[in-house]
């Protein structure tokens, strides 16, 4: 049963190593995505800028044409008062033209106003568009440094798998279906050892007939607190020491 | 080509201009720090200050291209001016104009005006570098 435990220790070493090596792996790849996501956020926000600067420019040439037509119509009328001989009839028609003035000089407020708006954000836009390469072309960078070195972590990660089946291949399935169930529960750690009578996994005094059975190795032994398997670390003793 | 920028609008402003030759070499490139000013004032000082260097060129005839429809209209009198401070401005450009043999003032698409718009945002870039960090 020691080599049991001794090859449950090596077989915990590696455990940890290839869970340490995914828990890099799964940071990078969350820096990756959370970058990705803002990265999406600033070309939505660059696409909706785009697309309000469109609607308006359509705005502004709906404007212009009717500002246009206007023009023609005025043109028009004012033709006709030339060969208008009535007096009442050239009044009328004077009253038209202004009035079609007094709209086009409304409407020519407008398209300024709209011209204005256009172009502050046409120079927002160019803005944010800049940034969003600026930061299009870093991240390119990054992003392949980034998978690269989860790419590397997870070819080592395969390495050191290919090594932990050769160690648990001496171990029994119960042993190992046993082991890897207290390793998941307990964060990692699945094999401690008793040292001065004391759990090394839960800091809990091991009662002294456990310790010695323990010490025997004849079986395998779990903390009554945390259930970990243990095995016997000898402590250097007082006189050693001295 | 001319160019202003305006960073907020009103905001941090700034001008730029360059000019070609007939055959196309660039013969001055230009950029000038204008306080806080709106967009619109910032296309104004760019063309007086791409105007002002073509007339110390003893330049006769000339094309203006700017970003700016805004400009363009109201300089080719399409669209009324009616900010005081762009009548002024506009009223500044015509002087200088009218001392042109002759001239067209032409919009362009934002692409096609890089340079000047790089100018402009040195000018504003220029002047911010020189602010104490602490202030």
């Amino acid at each position: 049963m020691r080599e049991q435990i001794e090859i449950l220790a090596s077989l915990q070493n590696v455990d940890r190593e290839i869970k340490e090596k995914n828990g890099a792996k799964q940071l990078l790849l969350e820096e990756i995505r959370k970058r990705e996501e803002e990265l999406k956020l600033k070309r939505d926000e660059v696409k909706q800028l785009r697309a309000e600067w469109k609607e308006k420019d359509k705005l502004r040439q709906e404007k212009e044409h009717l500002l246009q037509d206007q023009g023609r119509k005025t043109a028009d009328k004012r033709m006709r008062m030339n060969r208008i001989k009535n007096i009442r009839e050239l009044q009328a028609l004077q009253h038209e033209v202004d009035q079609i003035k007094q709209a086009n000089s409304q409407l020519e407020e407008e398209v300024i106003g709209v011209l204005e708006d256009l172009e502050a954000r046409a120079s927002i836009l160019g803005q944010k568009d800049a940034e969003l390469s600026g930061l299009e072309r870093a991240w390119g960078e990054q992003k392949a440094g980034l998978e690269a070195q989860a790419a590397q972590i997870e070819k080592e990660v395969a390495q050191t798998s290919a090594g932990r089946q050769s160690i648990a291949g001496q171990l029994t399935g119960d042993l190992i279906q046993r082991y890897e169930m207290i390793f998941s529960r307990r964060g990692g750690m699945a094999v401690v050892a008793v040292s001065d009578g004391i759990c090394q996994g839960c800091f809990m005094n091991i009662p002294p007939q456990l310790s010695n059975e323990i010490r025997k190795s004849e079986r395998l032994h779990l903390c009554p607190s945390c259930h970990r398997i243990l095995y016997y670390k000898p402590t250097v003793s007082s006189d050693k020491q001295l | 080509m001319v160019d202003g920028a305006s960073r907020g609008n009103p905001g941090e402003a700034g001008c730029g201009a360059v000019i070609f030759d007939e055959t196309g070499k660039t013969l001055r490139e230009l950029c000038r720090y204008l306080g806080r000013a709106t967009n619109n004032v910032a296309e104004y000082e760019g063309l007086l200050m791409g105007l002002e260097e073509v007339l110390r060129l003893g330049g006769k005839r000339l094309r203006v291209e700017s970003d700016s429809e805004l400009l363009v209209r109201q300089m080719n009198g399409l669209y009324r001016v009616k900010d005081e401070k762009l009548i002024r401005l506009h009223q500044k450009a015509q002087a200088l104009l009218r001392r042109l043999v002759a001239y067209r003032i032409i919009h362009v698409r934002r692409e096609q005006n890089r340079i000047a718009d790089r100018l402009a945002n040195e000018g504003i870039d220029q002047a911010l570098r020189k602010v104490p960090k602490n202030l």
